[in-house]
C-alpha cells in the first residue's frame, strides 16, 4: 500500500437538502416543520418582531425578553422555573437584531406540559419590578467584567463605526441606560409587539400528534390587531475609520477589520461567500496559514459576512499578541490586496471547492442545524434552491471572477479598522 | 438505544461502530489515553501542546487539514488531564479519506523544528487569550494548585506558565509520540451514515499494519487525605470579587460519582436550582452562581464558583454557601425535587447523543471507562439515585476539613 496516495474522493453533486414543510398555526402564525433524528425531543422556536428595530429607547428589547420567565399572572418567577426544570425543559429567551426568540426544548413525552408553561410567557408575563432591579443589577455587574475584555471592547465598537452609533445593529451600552429602564417601558413594548404575530419553526422527532397539540395550543396566541408599525429610517453614511480604543492593561490586542457589504440575495453574493472562505472561513485560510500557521501570532484569526434583514458587513477578526499587533494588521492588509491584484492558483481554488461542497453537507447534519440554515434562507425570500445554485456556481467559478470580484467588494479605502489595545 | 460494534485489531486499536442511516455524514473520533496527568511537574502543557503538533505534518502527508477539507471534511481535536481526542467530521462517502488521515500520523509524524517554534507560539497566544488576558483567567491555576499537592491534576491543561511552553524542545516531541501514540494505546469510534463491516475493512487496511508500542502500567501519585481547609486569597485589577469552593470527587467509574455529579445539579441546574434561588434571587450576593463536576478518571473536584455583587463580603458570601451546603447534609431532599433533577438529567443526555459526533467521542471515552454500554446505561445510573444517598454523600464528601476555598479579591481604586 502506498501511504503516500491519498484514496478517491467523490463530490458532492446535489445536496439532499429538503424544504420545511410549511403550515398555518393560526391566522398570524407560519410554522415551518423539519422532522429528524433518534431521540426523543423537540425543539420549537418562535420568533416575533420585537428587536432593537421596534424598541422606544435602548435596552428595552433585550431586557423584554430576559424578564419573561421572571413573573406571569399565574407564576411566580421562582414558581415558573420549578414548572419548567421540573419537566426537563429549557426555554430560553433571547432578543436578537431582527427578532426576540422563545426556544423550548423539551422532552417529547412532557409537550403538553411545557407548551402550556410556555404560554405564560408569551402571553401572561408581568415584569415585577424586584425582579428587574436584580436583572439590571446583574447586567450591570456583567457588563462590568465584558467591558475588561478587549474583544468585547472591539467588537462592539466595530458594529458602532460600521452603522452609526445610534443604529440598532450598531449602538453600544453603558450602565446609565441599564439604570433608564422601568417595568412600564418593558410592559408596554411587551403588550403592543408581542402579541402580533409569530413565526415558529419545529425540530426533532415529532409525529402528528405533537403537530397537533402546538396547533391547538398557538390558536390562541398572536390574535392581537395587525397595527402596521412604522419602523424608524436610520439613515447612516458609512465612512470608513481607523479607530484605536486604549484599554488600561491587557497582553493581547483585538483587530477587527472590515466594512458594510452586499446582501445575501445580491448577485455577486456567491463569489463574496467564496472569498470569505479563501481568506479567513476555514481552517486552511490564508489568515489562518499566514498569521497563525506560519507566524505563530495568534491562536486564531477568521472572517465572516453577516446578514442581518436590514444590513450586512464583512469581518475578519482575531486576538494577537500586543507586541505584534501593528504587523498582524499589516499582513491582514496584505491578504486583502493578494486577493486583489493576484488570480487565486488551480490547486488552491480546487481546494477551496471541495471544502465548500462538504461544508454544505455539514450543514443538514441533524434536524436541529438543518432548521437553522433554513431559517437563514426564508427570513430572506429564499428557499434551498440557493444551495443548488451555490453549489453550481462554487463548481463553475474562475480564478479571474474572484478577482474581480475582490477588486470590486474588498477595497482597502472601503474597510474600517478598530483596535482594542493597551 | 444506541446499537454498535465493537472489534479489535491484531495491534491493540479498538474499534467501535455505530450506525446512523439518517446522516449523509460520518464522523471519526480517535483517542489516546494521554492527557495531562502524564507530564511531570517540570514540563506541563505538553499533552496539549502535542495535540497541536498532530496537525502539523505526518510521515507521507505534508498537511493533514488541507486533505481533510479537500474531501469536504472538518476536524479539531482537545486535550484534557486523562486524554486527547481528535474528531472529524466528513461526507460518508470519503470516509476513507479521515482512515488515511489518522493512520499516517498514528504511524509515524514529521518531527519539524518549524512546526514546533510556529505551535509554540500558537500556544502562548492561546494561553494569553484564556488564562492571562481574560478577568479571573488565572483562577483555575490556583485552584488546582491548592487542591493536588502530588497528582498531576494541580496543573491545567494548558501548563503551570508560559516559560514551560516556550522550553519545549524537540526531543521531547519524539519521545512523548514514541510513548503514547500507538494503535495499543487509542480507541476508534466511527458514527454516521456508514456500514459497520466496511469500516471494519477499512480501519484494518489503513490501521492493522501500525506495530504496537510496549506499555508500562501508569502509576500517579496518590493524594493524601486532606483534614485540613484549605485557603488561598488573590487580589487583581478584576471588577467583582470572586469565591471558589472545590471539594475532592469520587473517581469517575463509580456509583458515588453519579450521586456527586447528581448534586451539583441540584445546586445549580437550572434557574430553579438552590444556590441561584437563594444566593442570587433571594439573598442577593452573587450576580452568578454555578457548582460543578470535573468528572476525571482519578478522583476530581466538585466546584462551586460565583461573581459576588459590590458591597458583598467574601466571608458573608462563603457562609451562605456553608449553609446551602449544611441544609443538605441535613434535611432529606424532597420528591419533587428529586424527579426534577432526574428529568433534567434525562433530557440533557437526550440533547447531547442526538449529534453523531457527540455518540463516537461517547463511545470512545465509555470504552476507555473499560464500560461502553454506558452510552445506554448511564441515564439509569441518574435515575436511581434517592434522597438517602444523596444525604449520605453529602455528609462523605462536602466538609469543610476537606475544602479548598479561593478568595479573589477585586482591587478597588
Amino acid at each position: 500500500m502506498d501511504r503516500s496516495l491519498a484514496p478517491p474522493i467523490r463530490l458532492l453533486e446535489t445536496i439532499p437538502f429538503a424544504e420545511a414543510k410549511k403550515i398555518k398555526l393560526s391566522k398570524n402564525v407560519e410554522a415551518y416543520l423539519v422532522a429528524g433524528g433518534k431521540k426523543n425531543i423537540i425543539r420549537l422556536q418562535t420568533f416575533i418582531k420585537a428587536s432593537r428595530w421596534h424598541e422606544p429607547k435602548k435596552l428595552v428589547a433585550q431586557i423584554c425578553a430576559r424578564m419573561l420567565k421572571e413573573g406571569t399572572k399565574n407564576y411566580t418567577a421562582k414558581a415558573l422555573a420549578e414548572k419548567i426544570d421540573f419537566y426537563g425543559a429549557t426555554i430560553s429567551t433571547k432578543a436578537h437584531y431582527d427578532y426576540v426568540s422563545i426556544t423550548l426544548y423539551t422532552l417529547k413525552k412532557f409537550l403538553p406540559q411545557t407548551l402550556a408553561l410556555q404560554n405564560e410567557i408569551l402571553t401572561n408575563a408581568i415584569f415585577p419590578e424586584k425582579e428587574l432591579n436584580t436583572i439590571i443589577n446583574n447586567s450591570i455587574q456583567q457588563l462590568k467584567v465584558n467591558l475588561e475584555k478587549t474583544d468585547y471592547i472591539a467588537s462592539t465598537g466595530f458594529l458602532s463605526e460600521v452603522f452609526g452609533a445610534n443604529h440598532p445593529y450598531g449602538y453600544e451600552v453603558c450602565q446609565q441606560d441599564y439604570e433608564a429602564l422601568n417595568t412600564d417601558n418593558l410592559k408596554k413594548f411587551y403588550q403592543q409587539h408581542y402579541p402580533q404575530s409569530a413565526k415558529v419553526y419545529i425540530s426533532g422527532k415529532f409525529d402528528d400528534g405533537d403537530i397537533a397539540i402546538i396547533q391547538s395550543n398557538y390558536g390562541s396566541l398572536f390574535n392581537g390587531y395587525q397595527s402596521t408599525i412604522k419602523l424608524p429610517n436610520y439613515e447612516f453614511v458609512y465612512h470608513p475609520t481607523k479607530k484605536i480604543i486604549t484599554t488600561p492593561n491587557c497582553l493581547q490586542a483585538a483587530i477587527r477589520v472590515g466594512g458594510p457589504t452586499i446582501a445575501k440575495t445580491h448577485a455577486d453574493r456567491y463569489c463574496l461567500n467564496i472569498l470569505n472562505i479563501i481568506i479567513g472561513g476555514y481552517f486552511g485560510s490564508r489568515l489562518m496559514k499566514n498569521i497563525r500557521e506560519e507566524k505563530g501570532y495568534t491562536y486564531s484569526i477568521n472572517s465572516t459576512i453577516q446578514s442581518y434583514l436590514n444590513g450586512n458587513y464583512f469581518l475578519i477578526s482575531t486576538e494577537v499578541g500586543k507586541d505584534v499587533c501593528d504587523a498582524a494588521v499589516n499582513e491582514i492588509f496584505v491578504e486583502l490586496k493578494r486577493l486583489r491584484t493576484e488570480p487565486i492558483g488551480d490547486s488552491e481554488l480546487q481546494l477551496v471547492k471541495n471544502y465548500i461542497c462538504g461544508a454544505l453537507l455539514h450543514l443538514i447534519d441533524g434536524p436541529f442545524k438543518a432548521t437553522g440554515v433554513l431559517k437563514d434562507l426564508y427570513d430572506f425570500g429564499l428557499d434551498t434552491r440557493y444551495f443548488a445554485n451555490y453549489i453550481n456556481k462554487v463548481k463553475s467559478v474562475t480564478a479571474n471572477e474572484l478577482l474581480a470580484c475582490a477588486q470590486k467588494y474588498l477595497k482597502e479605502e472601503a474597510l474600517t479598522q478598530v483596535i482594542a489595545r493597551c | 438505544m444506541i446499537a454498535y460494534n465493537k472489534y479489535t485489531l491484531d495491534n491493540g486499536l479498538r474499534v467501535i461502530v455505530h450506525e446512523d442511516e439518517s446522516t449523509p455524514m460520518a464522523a471519526v473520533n480517535l483517542l489516546y489515553d494521554v492527557g495531562a496527568r502524564d507530564e511531570t511537574a517540570e514540563k506541563t502543557g505538553f499533552a496539549h501542546l502535542f495535540e497541536h503538533l498532530m496537525f502539523g505534518g505526518s510521515a507521507n502527508i505534508a498537511d493533514f487539514d488541507t486533505e481533510l477539507q479537500f474531501a469536504g471534511g472538518t476536524s479539531n481535536a482537545f486535550t484534557s488531564s486523562d486524554i486527547t481526542n481528535y474528531y472529524n467530521l466528513l461526507p460518508a462517502q470519503n470516509l476513507e479519506t479521515a482512515f488515511w488521515l489518522e493512520s499516517d500520523r498514528m504511524l509515524n509524524l514529521d518531527f519539524s523544528q518549524q512546526a514546533l517554534d510556529v505551535q509554540k507560539k500558537v500556544v502562548s497566544e492561546e494561553f494569553k487569550q484564556y488564562f492571562l488576558n481574560q478577568p479571573y483567567g488565572d483562577a483555575w491555576h490556583k485552584v488546582l494548585k491548592m487542591c493536588y499537592k502530588k497528582h498531576p491534576y494541580g496543573w491545567p491543561v494548558i501548563g503551570k506558565n508560559l516559560e514551560h511552553i516556550s522550553n519545549f524542545v524537540l526531543d521531547d516531541v519524539v519521545d512523548f509520540f514514541n510513548k503514547h501514540y500507538c494503535p495499543n494505546n487509542a480507541i476508534l469510534a466511527v458514527t454516521g451514515g456508514v456500514k459497520s463491516e466496511a469500516v471494519i475493512e477499512l480501519v484494518k487496511k489503513w490501521f492493522g499494519d501500525i506495530s504496537p508500542s510496549e506499555r508500562t502500567k501508569r502509576q500517579l501519585p496518590v493524594e493524601t487525605i486532606q483534614t485540613e481547609k484549605r485557603s488561598t486569597i488573590v487580589k487583581a485589577d478584576v471588577p467583582l470579587n470572586a469565591l471558589y469552593m472545590t471539594f475532592k470527587t469520587p473517581p469517575r467509574n463509580t456509583q458515588e460519582f453519579y450521586i456527586i455529579d447528581f448534586i451539583s445539579d441540584i445546586f445549580s441546574g437550572g434557574n430553579s436550582s438552590r444556590l441561584h434561588q437563594a444566593l442570587v434571587k433571594e439573598q442577593k450576593l452573587f450576580n452568578q452562581i454555578g457548582a460543578y463536576v470535573t468528572g476525571s478518571i482519578d478522583p476530581g473536584l466538585f466546584l462551586i464558583e460565583g461573581k459576588l455583587n459590590d458591597d458583598i463580603a467574601l466571608e458573608t458570601a462563603e457562609n451562605a454557601i456553608w449553609e446551602e451546603i449544611e441544609k443538605l447534609k441535613t434535611d432529606l431532599i424532597g420528591t419533587e425535587e428529586i424527579t426534577k433533577v432526574k428529568h433534567k438529567i434525562e433530557a440533557h443526555i437526550e440533547f447531547n447523543q442526538n449529534k453523531i459526533l457527540n455518540r463516537a467521542m461517547d463511545l470512545c471515552y465509555f470504552e476507555l471507562l473499560n464500560n461502553i454500554e454506558l452510552i445506554n446505561t448511564e441515564n439509569e445510573k441518574y435515575q436511581k439515585v434517592d434522597a438517602d444517598v444523596v444525604k449520605q454523600v453529602a455528609n462523605v464528601c462536602l466538609n469543610k476539613t476537606k475544602s479548598s476555598v479561593l478568595h479573589y479579591y477585586a482591587n478597588k481604586n
